[in-house]
């Protein structure tokens, strides 16, 4: 809502400016003692190149403004809103419908830019997120494999309860809770791989980065043991809820993770430390921080590493920071990287908070 | 003698995976003790009977693999059965040159669970009445004097009583006294007998 406020200021902004200079240049050219057409023809120009920055109706009002200058300055008698000549009633005519209408149509052919412009970046998140989903198959194969083998070994366990003499029922049944527990576990995570997957608009809403960070914990947890890797949490107590698309939002995290993960993986010695932490910073705004203590960032490359198709990976497209960059500052946010102290990279970003009412 | 009560001790860190192995040990009536880590199956303390450990590959903190390092340091003897989400070739390797005895992929095939810890506690019966055997006859050992043990390896050499008096400097009589006792105190029916000791109590390599 915060967003479709700023754009009505906006449009009202550009909307008064644009009055002004309609009015003063009308001025003008009655002063350089211009023709009627001529200056018509430099109204029109004026009022679709600053239409182009508004809205419709600025458009409107915008053509209307022109009209009322022509009207005042340019038709007899001058300094009047009366007009007089019939020709001039039809040329006002003509011109205030020209106006609409090419106005109209430019305002037309922004928003289907934008429209466009929105849609594929939300394609080009999505494409990344499915590349990181890829990178992630054996961390999601072993968080579904455990509660299964849980729910097999439950299984079996149950048939035996019942297959005693006499049948251990009391058993049984929580062998069958068990189950339920577990294929219920097992569900939710494909429920998240396929959240992450899916193709649909970005929607923002409340989102609480705690919970939407402990899922994408969950997710890189195989990929964290396979490495040896040892991670750390910290979510501070008051964090603010964001205002966020909230797979957007998993997916930078997940970007980041995968990144640390990457930078530790192939060390030979040192200690292998991943932190996540979320808190709040002095705006109130959430900060959110994942530092490793992996090879670290090349001091003077650290801006470059948010450059589409700069990558340092043998296997990497050079998307991922650049794509988590565009999607955090698409939420109003900011993303940076530094190093870590003593060792490693640090990388962070901000959300505003979400506010109620006036989100 | 009566057999002992077995335990099993499961190491897994993820609750699903651990619970389920637990019940199905417990539903074929084996007591089960779990842990979450490795750290807390060395801290916390554990009931001396035979058993053994099964063991997730992929632990947090200390990996199964180092952690089964570890045990030995710690001369832990409990057999280790390995379980893993993903078995792959070069870490099952692993895992049983470190003298795991069995590696087994989840889920578990109940059977094979089953009988891997079924051997795993027979031969940690096996090695607990070996090793208890031994000490036992330490303590017998102990009982002996200086001079007797010095007879002793002697003794189980095979030699004859008159040899070892001249290497001893020692009357053949005194020799033969020394023998008996020997005898005597270690429990031993023959001379075989106690060469086999002699063998378990790793003497026979010491002077020849």
């Amino acid at each position: 809502m915060r967003r479709w406020r700023s754009q009505y200021w906006f449009a009202a902004a550009v909307c008064l400016f644009g009055v002004a200079v309609l009015v003063a240049l009308a001025y003008a050219c009655l002063l350089a003692g211009v023709d009627f057409a001529t200056a018509g023809f430099l109204l029109l120009v004026v009022v679709v190149v600053i239409s182009i920055q508004g809205n419709y109706v600025c458009s409107v009002v915008l053509s209307v403004t022109a009209v009322g200058c022509l009207v005042f300055f340019f038709s007899s008698p001058i300094f009047n809103f009366r007009v007089e000549k019939q020709e001039d009633v039809i040329a006002l005519f003509a011109f205030l419908t020209t106006s609409i209408i090419i106005t109209g149509l430019s305002a037309r052919i922004r928003k289907m830019s934008e429209d466009e412009l929105h849609h594929t970046r939300a394609e080009l998140a999505r494409f990344a997120r499915v590349a990181i989903l890829g990178e992630l198959t054996a961390s999601i194969a072993h968080e579904v494999n455990q509660p299964l083998a849980g729910v097999v070994s439950s299984g079996d366990a149950c048939r035996r309860w019942l297959a005693n003499q006499p049948p251990n029922i009391e058993r049984a049944n929580q062998s069958l809770e068990r189950i339920i527990r577990d294929a219920d576990r097992a569900r939710k995570i494909v429920e998240r791989v396929r959240g992450l997957a899916r193709k649909a608009p970005p929607q923002k809403a409340a989102v609480s980065v705690r919970e939407a960070l402990r899922e994408v914990i969950v997710l890189t947890r195989g990929e964290v043991e396979q490495n040896q890797i040892r991670v750390e949490a910290q979510f501070a107590d008051d964090l603010p809820l964001v205002w966020a698309d909230r797979i957007q939002l998993q997916q930078v995290c997940l970007n980041l993770i995968l990144n640390a993960i990457e930078a530790i993986k192939d060390l030979r010695a040192g200690p292998r430390n991943l932190l996540v932490r979320a808190e709040k910073d002095p705006t109130d705004s959430v900060l959110l921080t994942v530092s490793d203590t992996g090879a670290g960032l090349d001091s003077e490359k650290t801006e470059h590493i948010f450059s589409a198709f700069y990558t340092t990976k043998p296997e990497g497209m050079g998307m991922g920071l650049a794509i988590s960059r565009s999607i955090i500052e698409a939420h109003g946010g900011r993303l940076w990287a530094s190093d870590n102290v003593p060792r490693g990279a640090k990388f962070q970003f901000t959300l505003p908070p979400y506010r109620e009412g006036a989100p | 003698m009566s057999v002992e009560q077995p335990l099993v001790f499961v190491v897994d860190d993820d609750a699903s995976a651990r619970e389920g192995i637990e019940d199905i040990l417990q539903s074929v009536g084996l007591p089960v003790m779990s842990f979450g880590s490795a750290q807390e199956f060395l801290q916390r303390p554990r009931p001396d009977a035979p058993g053994c450990i099964v063991l997730d590959v992929r632990l947090p903190g200390t990996s199964g693999l180092e952690f089964q390092k570890v045990l030995i340091q710690a001369g832990i003897r409990l057999p280790v059965i390995f379980i893993t989400g993903h078995g792959d070739i070069p870490m099952s390797v692993m895992a049983m040159k470190s003298g795991a005895i069995e590696f087994l992929t989840k889920p578990l095939r109940e059977q094979s669970l089953l009988d891997a810890v079924n051997a795993g506690i027979e031969g940690d019966r096996l090695r607990r009445q070996a090793s208890k055997h031994v000490s036992e006859l330490q303590l017998r050992f102990e009982l002996l004097t200086p001079r007797e043990r010095e007879v002793f390896a002697l003794v189980v050499t095979g030699r004859p009583n008159k040899q070892i008096a001249a290497q001893l400097e020692l009357s053949e009589m005194t020799v033969k006294v020394h023998r008996s006792q020997i005898t005597k105190k270690m429990r031993a029916n023959s001379i075989v007998d106690l060469a086999r000791m002699a063998d378990r109590l790793g003497l026979s390599a010491e002077k020849s």
